[in-house]
């Protein structure tokens, strides 16, 4: 059996691209170690992109992504894809948790500390997503800590843009990394994301199956 | 490993996507750092189309028959919990480091010997 695309998911870093040698069948990278997952990235911005009519374009959009950014293979595909779209990405996270290398592709500066990141909070933006990542317990020494400065709740949305939405690439810890009450709002886009990864992974099985022949 | 269901292969055939303007088609998708912006916004494009797809009764696209698409779950993806505490004593240590730093700058000390090349990290 000849298969023509592999889906792989695999705990080290590299392993897909690694596949690609050994096999001429296409490759999907779902996930590989804390590197990369592209089709979140990818179904994340789709779903801001058509939460809006007449959307224009991600030139002029801020992006927050709060949680363990330098642990989160879903932050970093996202800081790549969404500045390659020309959105500006910027990483809401504590101190030790940076991208140190991935972070050279994000052009706006980190924020360190809950205070700062009120000053830095996309406010004034044309449209603002925010995204919260998985396994924030593993980047805070402690779980109440992080709850207090970096759970994303109601009251700290009133700081991002009125249309802002919000995003989580599950499993979702409610009242952890993001308000329960939130998770609910109007302005939670999360049950679209899950509903989008289908036709976003069927266009990329389409685009690599049959578009490249 | 799971393989699609076995038909005609019907590889060629139009597909929703035939409309969308020819671009350089990526041969995989390890990194969206191999992509380019013109190849995510066509496949915003097909997405849009699947999503239409996928409000049909008959949710086929024609196009792909006879492939066969392999799925690779290697297990162990989720952290274990003794890397869950070994990261979480990393921040730790992190966050002492950084402290310690702060305050040798604002007493004015400079770094020397093993502290400073730790501090170029």
């Amino acid at each position: 059996m000849k298969s023509d695309l592999y889906v792989v998911r695999h705990p080290a870093a590299g392993a897909p691209l690694q596949l690609t040698r050994w096999t001429d069948a296409a490759i999907v990278n779902a996930g590989d170690g804390r590197r990369a997952h592209p089709t979140q990235a990818l179904l994340d911005a789709y779903t801001f992109k058509t939460s809006f009519p007449g959307f224009a374009g991600f030139e002029g959009v801020k992006l927050a992504i709060v949680g363990d950014v330098a642990h989160s293979r879903v932050a970093r595909s996202n800081v790549e894809l969404w500045t390659k779209l020309g959105a500006q990405v910027t990483p809401v996270r504590p101190a030790h948790a940076a991208p140190r290398r991935a972070g050279r592709a994000a052009p706006a500066s980190p924020s360190r500390t809950a205070s700062r990141r009120r000053s830095r909070a996309p406010t004034r933006s044309w449209r603002c997503g925010c995204s919260t990542s998985a396994w924030p317990a593993a980047c805070c020494p402690s779980l109440a800590e992080y709850r207090q400065r970096y759970q994303v709740t109601r009251a700290r949305m009133r700081l991002a843009h009125p249309d802002a939405l919000v995003m989580h690439p599950g499993p979702m810890n409610r009242d952890v990394e993001i308000e329960g009450v939130l998770a609910d709002d109007p302005r939670s886009v999360i049950e679209r994301q899950v509903a989008n990864g289908v036709p976003v992974r069927m266009a990329v099985l389409y685009t690599l199956l049959v578009g490249s022949r | 490993v799971t393989a699609a269901a076995p038909g005609a292969p019907a590889r060629g055939a139009a597909g929703p996507a035939a409309g969308s303007p020819p671009t350089k088609h990526p041969r995989h998708l390890l990194d969206l750092a191999d992509w380019t912006t013109e190849q995510v916004h066509a496949l915003f494009d097909t997405t849009d189309v699947m999503a239409q797809v996928m409000t049909r009764t008959i949710k086929k696209v024609p196009a792909l028959q006879g492939f066969t698409v392999g799925h690779a779950v290697l297990r162990g993806l989720h952290a274990h919990p003794a890397q869950l505490r070994a990261r979480r004593a990393r921040a730790v240590r992190r966050r002492h480091l950084l402290r310690r730093r702060r305050q040798q700058r604002q007493q004015g000390r400079v770094a020397q010997g093993h502290a400073a090349r730790r501090s170029t990290r």
